[in-house]
């Protein structure tokens, strides 16, 4: 195993501090500069317009700071709720509005988890799959009779080298860091998220397709 | 000499809200956004065909970032003053910036710092062409 030395810990600790900054920076400036507006803007259906706009913003802030929290393994982090039963259908049609994902089929059964808890899992793997995909990525769903599972296939134009390492902490691949801005959390906070409720988040490749499974427990 | 009413903008950000809220703060002091893009390749080709006075150009963006656009913005676009908009500005971007001779102004909610740089530069360009 390969220790860090003081040197690689400075620049991970001031890496992951300019992309929290970077992150946090785009909804604040939504929401401050939304809201100024707001508060002198006399057309009402202008306002109206904009409230959706802040709300995203709003919880884009509070699953950056769920991310650290549950990044830094924090119990702060941990829900105070318990499961529901819940039907994946519409938490999926969420995840994948704007993006390229085409959803296929339907889930057979509700799941038992955490509403909130699940919507920001699939949040994180929807969002990587549509960013690294080459052609749009499909979402359909498989069962057993403990589990349903949904799975992300993700074209990709070459190998993703170390794929296991997405879910390290603060990991980016070589695409990652050339493509877009990130904190590098989305694996394996989806997968922290998912082992609260029993489950679990699993990634393979095969043919040029990225393979992500989301599986979650049925109710009892 | 150019009116505030007539100064028209680019503006190049990924994040679809920020490029909402520019366009609706930018409104409010009168300057026009003729044109949008989300990543510096769009901004090339969307400030080559509208000419604007000014590009409002982020830095981080992905596929062609705002770093690798300036050159070719500059070469493509003369007459199209840039101005950096970022979320953060550390000593690497400060530094790109002072070389290229762009203003760097930083996202925070606040149009004033922004639309002051936008006039600055539009005034520039009026002196110049009266030069």
């Amino acid at each position: 195993m390969t220790t860090l030395g003081a040197d690689d810990l400075d620049l991970v600790r001031r890496r992951v501090i300019n992309v929290v900054g970077h992150e946090l920076r785009t909804p604040l400036t939504t929401i401050r500069g939304l809201a100024e507006l707001m508060s002198t803007a006399s057309d009402e259906e202008l306002r109206e317009t904009l409230i959706p706009t802040l709300v995203r913003n709003a919880r884009r802030a509070e699953r950056l700071l769920d991310d650290l929290l549950i990044a830094g393994g924090v119990s702060t982090a941990h829900p105070v709720d318990a499961g529901t039963e819940l039907d994946l259908e519409p938490l999926v049609a969420e995840a994948v509005a704007g993006t390229a994902v085409e959803v296929v089929g339907h889930p057979d059964g509700p799941v038992h988890a955490r509403r909130e808890k699940v919507s920001h899992a699939l949040g994180h793997l929807v969002d990587n799959a549509n960013r690294y995909c080459v052609s749009p990525p499909t979402l359909e769903f498989d069962s057993d009779a403990e589990t349903i599972t949904v799975i992300l296939r993700t074209p990709v134009d070459s190998v993703v080298n170390n794929l296991e390492l997405g879910f390290e902490l603060f990991f980016r691949g070589e695409v990652a860091v050339t493509t877009s801005p990130g904190l590098g959390v989305g694996l394996p906070v989806a997968r922290a998220l998912a082992r609260l409720d029993g489950g679990d988040v699993h990634i393979e490749q095969t043919d040029g397709v990225v393979v992500t499974r989301l599986t979650l427990p049925r109710p009892s | 000499m150019t009116s505030p009413r007539d100064i028209e903008v680019v503006v190049a950000d990924d994040e679809m809200d920020i490029r909402l809220l520019l366009k609706l703060q930018l409104r409010q002091f009168g300057i026009s956004v003729v044109g949008e893009a989300s990543d510096g390749r769009e901004a090339i080709d969307v400030c080559e065909s509208t000419r604007p006075h000014v590009v409002v150009l982020d830095l981080l963006m992905p596929t062609m970032s705002g770093f690798e656009a300036i050159p070719e913005l500059q070469e493509r676009c003369p007459d199209v003053k840039i101005i950096a908009y970022s979320a953060v500005a550390g000593d690497f971007a400060r530094t790109e910036m002072e070389r290229h001779g762009i203003p760097l102004r930083l996202k925070n909610g606040d149009p004033e710092p922004l639309v002051a740089a936008i006039r600055e530069l539009v005034d520039e360009l009026d002196a110049d062409r009266i030069g």
